[in-house]
């Protein structure tokens, strides 16, 4: 009877269910396990390398090669979806005197103009080039009106505060969502400024909103350097005084997340042939 | 009778005998670089935090990993007999530790004549890498960690999981889900907007639990227990932002999406670029934000304190507060709703999927910085998941809470109207 199948089963059930360790029914999670602590000293850096990084490769005497721009176009290639608005007019659930209150709320997503132009792309270097060195000015401050954040899409410089104002009639609130820096989620009443400082280049734009109107979003991208646009209406962008030199752009939508790993431009002594970017409907598609 | 022996024989094989060791994970993100690149990633990561069974205490970090004073009696081959110099507890055991040298003290002197024991305690330690000279200052290190990790895996793995990303076996079961330590960001604390938690604040999670949530109190564990626990976590915390801090620079190289990859001869050149000048180079960036952003936690600078005692409730008070709740300036009520319950209209419009912009989520409500739903306190119910001292419900209206759409008042409410606030939220479960 003790061989009988049941017992049998009982009893592998019994072994197998601790993994055959008979010897220490541990509470699992490996607890009791043999551990051993090694120890890495701080770690010492290694010289500064004089490989180029991805993003530029600029020729020896950099100052002295002169400056050019890098403009153009960029382009949608496709008819370009028509987007329903974010919230109807009227429709808001969240202070509807104000919000959506005379006008539909866009949808910012994908705007196009009707020659074809994407507005809000973003091009940039992803990291100064070495040996660059300048100054950087204060980037364009952030604005919140009609429960919509103007502009949809802007440049931060790391280390520089970045003004953030809220010129509605309804307390607002702004919570970011960057890679590498802290994120914030501060509460602006209506009529309040402040200010935000990012202390570390992210390297790709990063979502903001607001949690009480939870359609309000804009996009941030801190950079080091001024080597980056942002194409207006018209899909017109332009990023002068370059050095001279080769370079790799990173071109980045919110909806088709890279456009462009590392567009190659090469600035020799002066301005580059104005480029006109043409990019498929299809990689806008969610 | 002799096939189902035979049967039961292979059963028992198949599964194996012994135990699977535990192993941490890797991030989403890291899963989505390239093949060769997450090699590099797991080496990097290996090198920097070991894995569960073989830990590495990186010295880089902020922890206190447990050291304790001992000088080179005899080296052989691969190990070495030290002499304990300053005094452990009697339940010390060397088991698994390794033998570092001693760093020199600020002054840049390295100590000579070292201080005598109490009690002379000769303990052998293996040695692998570094060589020792008799008579040399070295310490032993790694007591805290491998105690904290024993503790952590008895008591906390299950829900946490292995890696901290609170993803044990059980979470899947469990609203709220435990936490996921890898962000460096913990909801209940008593430090500053962008602060990381300070040691005490995790001290009172693990003591007092998560009221409302399934953390339970682990009241009961010896204070010495608790605080290699939370070494243990801050640890698995600094080793999740850490991997951040190395993939997220990867991401649109070495990304594994073929269609923006580059040709794999290309790629691999570029990979080997990566490791051999930009790696080093981010990992003592890395090291030195860890150590800046943990230190900082224990800044009493960064401890939020109130400017002013506490206004003594009473109605003018709680009336002061129930107009700033439902007033415009403060907003409490878009999220929390008229009454407290946590119902307010923010809670009924469909969002983003978080991390993916634009695509909006199937159910109404908001979300944390972890992806979950998540709702507004019902305060009506009288539980308070940080603590209910006045300090703690000052602490979540000034600071907010970490990770969640609850905002810092801070900057836009004075003292005197948060104590106003504190005093009405105390009332809301006794006044309807």
């Amino acid at each position: 009877m003790l061989v009988s199948p049941r017992y049998l089963w009982l009893l592998t059930v019994a072994l197998v269910l601790p993994g055959c360790d008979l010897a220490r029914l541990d509470p699992g999670g490996g607890a009791f396990s043999d551990v051993t602590v090694s120890v890495r000293p701080v770690a010492v850096a290694k010289a500064d390398s004089p490989e180029t990084p991805t993003g530029a490769d600029p020729s020896p005497g950099v100052p002295s090669g002169g400056t050019g721009s890098f403009s153009g176009v960029v382009l949608l290639n496709g008819t370009a979806p028509v987007l329903p608005p974010r919230v109807g007019k009227g429709a808001s659930k969240v202070d509807p005197t104000v919000c959506a209150a005379e006008d539909a709320i866009p949808d910012e997503s994908l705007v196009v103009s009707p020659t074809g132009g994407i507005a809000n792309v973003f091009i940039y270097l992803d990291r100064k080039p070495s040996g660059w060195k300048g100054t950087l000015e204060n980037s364009v401050p952030l604005d919140q009106l009609a429960c919509i954040f103007k502009p949809h899409s802007l440049v931060a410089f790391a280390n520089i505060p970045l003004l953030m104002k809220n010129s509605d009639k309804v307390a607002h609130n702004v919570q970011t969502f960057p890679s590498l820096n802290s994120s914030i989620n501060a509460s602006m009443p209506a009529g309040t400024t402040m200010e935000t400082v990012f202390k570390k280049p992210e390297p790709k734009p990063f979502a903001a909103k607001c949690q009480i109107h939870p359609w309000m979003e804009y996009w941030t991208l801190v950079v080091d350097h001024p080597f980056v646009a942002i194409t207006d209406s018209e899909g017109k962008f332009s990023i002068p005084s370059l050095p001279s030199g080769k370079y790799k752009f990173r071109i980045w939508h919110e909806r088709a997340d890279l456009l462009e790993r590392a567009y190659a431009v090469e600035i020799k002594g002066g301005d580059a042939a104005p480029v006109e970017l043409k990019f498929d409907v299809a990689r806008f598609s969610r | 009778m002799t096939r189902t022996l035979l049967l039961y024989s292979l059963i028992l094989l198949a599964c194996g005998c012994g135990r699977r060791p535990a192993q941490f994970s890797l991030s989403s993100a890291t899963l989505e670089l390239s093949d060769a690149a997450q090699d590099v990633v797991r080496e990097e990561l290996t090198a920097a935090f070991g894995t569960p069974e073989s830990l590495v205490a990186w010295q880089a970090l902020p922890v206190d990993f447990g050291t304790v004073d001992a000088v080179v009696e005899n080296v052989a081959d691969s190990s070495a007999e030290v002499k304990l110099l300053s005094a452990v507890g009697s339940d010390f055991t060397a088991r698994g530790l390794s033998i570092a040298p001693k760093p020199a003290t600020e002054s840049g002197d390295v100590e000579t004549a070292p201080t005598e024991p109490s009690a002379a305690t000769l303990i052998t330690v293996p040695v692998t890498e570094a060589t020792f000279k008799q008579g040399e200052q070295v310490a032993l290190v790694g007591e805290h960690l491998r105690n904290g990790r024993a503790l952590y895996h008895r008591h906390c793995v299950h829900c946490h999981g292995v890696s901290g990303d609170g993803n044990g076996p059980t979470a899947q079961y469990l609203t709220p889900r435990p936490r996921d330590y890898r962000r460096g960001l913990f909801k209940f604390t008593s430090t500053t907007v962008s602060v990381r938690p300070s040691r005490d604040d995790l001290h009172r999670v693990i003591k007092y639990g998560v009221p409302g949530t399934y953390m339970p109190s682990f009241m009961l564990l010896p204070e010495n227990e608790t605080r290699e626990i939370v070494e243990y976590v801050r640890w698995l915390a600094m080793r999740g932002e850490y991997e951040t801090k190395i993939v997220v620079p990867m991401q649109s190289d070495f990304t594994g999406n073929p269609e923006n990859r580059t040709a794999a001869s290309e790629a691999a050149e570029a990979l080997k670029v990566f490791r051999e000048s930009d790696l080093p180079g981010l990992v003592e960036t890395a090291a030195q934000e860890l150590s800046d952003d943990w230190s900082a936690a224990e800044d009493e600078g960064n401890t939020v304190l109130p400017k002013s005692s506490r206004t003594p409730s009473g109605p003018e008070s709680i009336d002061r507060g129930r107009k700033l709740f439902l007033g415009e300036k403060a907003k409490c009520a878009s999220c929390h709703g008229e009454l407290g319950r946590g119902n307010g209209p923010s809670t009924e419009a469909f969002n983003d999927v978080p991390g993916k912009p634009g695509v909006k989520s199937d159910v109404p409500g908001l979300f944390d910085i972890w992806g979950n739903i998540i709702k507004p306190r019902n305060l009506t119910q009288d539980v308070f998941r940080g603590g209910r001292r006045p300090v703690d419900v000052y602490r979540r209206i000034h600071s907010g809470i970490k990770g969640t759409p609850m905002q810092a008042f801070g900057s836009t409410l004075t003292d005197e109207e948060i104590w106003d606030l504190v005093n009405y939220v105390y009332s809301i479960p006794h006044t309807r």
